[in-house]
């Protein structure tokens, strides 16, 4: 239990006890009360008053299943909120074993200046000269640091995006495999990174002074529970592990969700091309891997290495929310081109995301055609050389529709929404709009509801208790660093019960259920606070105009939901 | 009555010869639920199958009616 406090103005490391307002946190739940504590809520994003958090989840680097999330937090340059990025990969489990609850980086490096932050294996921590990597994109980087520092090295790392402080650029995170193709995507903390003056962190992975279990056995007894019931759980038991996230393509299109021409149709043309069920073929026949481990402590393979006709590496994993924003909005029914997109956007330091939005942006404004797949991916060089369309580009949607001054730009406080359209599935159009974090999906989910029967999908009742109850389960999902697709067997008595006796296992508590939803509205009420200091009042929690007029087939419904049903989505 | 039922995810590892273009060409009894076609079909409770027609997930007691094409999923819960 201790900090890691990394100063880049003076370029001085402390390690500091845990301060007792912040014992027990981990994950979002550190990151955010941290930061609306501690950051001033009106500061420049890109400057020295702002802190860059890294903490893994409370249960990182246990036995418990899928713990190696970690959570990167700061005030994002890009929707000027609080921001909590999250991550897989292995750093999260190597910063566990070596009980370190976070990195917090303050301060600023002199312009111009650029440094590594180095974790041994004993936990001790040092700045070094990064000159030599200025530029670099992320691959080679993560190659020569592997290389440097040997292989059980996990690396965090910002791109050429990132070097470029543009709005849309990620912070990568390396997978077992030493490739940097996890992302921290959201909200341009890449930028914010590089503006510390930082462009990796490069943590050993041997570290062996992890904190202490209350009650070692039976954290043993409960982990193994839970990993049960994430295996007995259809969704993370069998679907994912051989279709991957790429499973939603087909059901989310069959639903009309899937938004598709920036947000013009809710079924793509063509979009059987570009489904799990077709990615899986092609992997498979081309030898390529559709059920790989990406991160430590995983049990669940969602992750995927997609290989071109030659066997060769393209990338990993091709997520369904790539697919969606590289493929969906911008038409590209290709996934050879969407796959090479995802792979370029990693390297350059990119969200996945962000970016296809904005290429889907431009082509909607008449830039260039939907479905011009050797166009997009000129779009992605011109970001990676930073050239004046590419910077625009590279800052995300907002700057697009601006740049065109075309209206329909799909995000709420600048950041994009998901591949699930809220004019179809109404709940998410309240997730999108009142989360802390913007457009986001990860925040507060609303699909099993519909599937279940549970909710009318295209209706307003039932919506925001949803939306509320999915958002305060998040930002406790996010805190424990437990990934968010072994999470739902939480919600079966087996798994629920389970994770409640590993949480008392670990602290020496008795707590009972409703410590996880306590916690969620704990970490919500904070990043609320943050907000509402740095400017932001219920009038931002809308959707843009265009989704309450513009009605998207082939349900032909807008957004239905009433401001006042939006406002009351924090009533608690 | 005949209908049509499309498969997907690994559901299809059910259907040995199953074909994405052409689905399955089903002949039931009259006034079938979603339910009960599930059952036809050995989709386990377990594996939460879910029908969706023009759009709509199907609730288990709602009925087919000749001709419908219907898509066939597991249940997913977010990606």
């Amino acid at each position: 239990m201790k900090f890691l406090k990394v100063n880049m103005s003076n370029k001085t490391i402390s390690v500091e006890e845990v301060p007792q307002q912040y014992l027990g946190l981990g994950g979002r739940g550190l990151t955010s009360i941290m930061i609306n504590a501690e950051v001033p809520a009106q500061c420049d994003p890109l400057g020295p008053q702002n802190k860059l958090i890294f903490a893994p989840g409370f249960l990182s680097g246990t036995q418990m299943v899928n713990t190696s999330r970690i959570s990167v937090g700061a005030k994002s340059p890009l929707t000027g909120t609080i921001k909590e990025s999250n991550a897989g990969g292995t750093i999260a489990a190597a910063l566990g074993h070596l009980g370190i609850t976070a990195i917090i980086v303050e301060g600023q490096a002199e312009k111009g200046e650029l440094f590594l932050l180095r974790i041994d294996e004993k936990g001790e921590a040092c700045l070094l000269p990064a000159q030599e990597f200025r530029g670099m994109r992320t691959y080679a980087l993560v190659e020569k640091l592997l290389t440097l520092y040997g292989e059980k090295t996990s690396v965090m790392c910002v791109g050429p995006a990132g070097e470029f402080r543009m709005k849309a650029a990620s912070i990568q995170a390396s997978d077992i495999d030493g490739r940097p193709c996890r992302a921290a995507g959201r909200g341009g903390l890449g930028a914010v990174m590089a503006a510390k003056g930082l462009k990796a962190l490069v943590v050993d992975q041997r570290g062996n002074s992890p904190d202490a279990l209350a009650d070692p056995s039976a954290f043993k007894e409960a982990a193994k529970s839970y990993a049960k019931a994430v295996k007995e759980h259809p969704f993370s038991g069998q679907l994912l592990p051989n279709l991957g996230t790429a499973g939603l393509v087909s059901i989310v299109n069959s639903m009309g969700g899937f938004p598709s021409y920036n947000a013009r149709k809710g079924v793509m043309e063509g979009w059987e091309k570009i489904s799990g069920e077709t990615m899986t073929q092609i992997i498979k026949e081309r030898g390529g891997n559709p059920s790989h481990m990406g991160c430590s402590q995983c049990i669940v393979h969602c992750s995927n290495v997609y290989v071109d006709k030659q066997g060769k590496y393209v990338t990993s994993s091709l997520e369904y929310e790539t697919i969606w924003a590289n493929g969906g909005m911008t038409g590209i029914d290709d996934l050879d081109t969407i796959a090479r997109l995802d792979f370029l956007c990693d390297d350059i330091g990119l969200d996945t995301m962000s970016t296809g939005v904005a290429m889907g942006i431009a082509m909607d404004a008449g830039y260039k055609q939907f479905g011009d797949g050797p166009a997009a991916l000129q779009m992605m060089e011109e970001i990676a050389q930073g050239s004046e369309f590419g910077k625009i580009l590279g800052n995300g949607p907002v700057a697009v529709g601006q740049h065109f001054n075309h209206p329909r730009v799909p995000v709420v406080k600048g950041q994009s929404v998901a591949a699930y359209d809220p004019r179809a599935m109404q709940g998410n159009a309240v997730t999108y709009s009142t989360s802390p974090m913007g457009g986001d999906h990860t925040a507060g989910l609303v699909l099993g509801e519909y599937l279940g029967g549970l909710l009318d999908p295209l209706k307003a009742e039932g919506q925001v208790e949803a939306s509320r109850n999915n958002q305060i389960a998040m930002a406790a999902v996010d805190s424990i660093g437990l990934c968010l697709l072994a999470s739902f067997a939480l919600a079966t008595p087996a798994g629920g019960e389970a994770f409640i006796r590993a949480m008392n296992a670990k602290f020496g508590t008795q707590l009972g259920p409703e410590a996880i939803p306590q916690l969620g509205m704990r970490v919500l009420k904070a990043e609320r606070e943050f907000n509402q200091k740095a400017g932001f009042s219920n009038q931002d929690d809308r959707m843009p105009q265009f989704y309450y007029k513009e009605p998207l087939p082939p349900h032909n419904t807008v957004v239905v939901i009433s401001d006042e049903e939006m406002d009351s989505t924090f009533n608690f | 009555m005949k209908i049509k039922a499309k498969v997907f995810g690994i559901l299809r590892q059910r259907f040995p010869d199953y074909s994405p273009d052409q689905g399955l060409e089903l002949e039931i009894q009259e006034g079938t639920t979603a339910g009960e076609l599930l059952t036809y079909l050995r989709i386990p409770d377990h594996q939460e199958g879910i029908l969706i027609m023009k759009g709509r997930p199907l609730k288990k007691e709602d009925k087919l009616t000749h001709g419908d094409l219907v898509n066939i999923f597991q249940a997913v819960y977010g990606g």
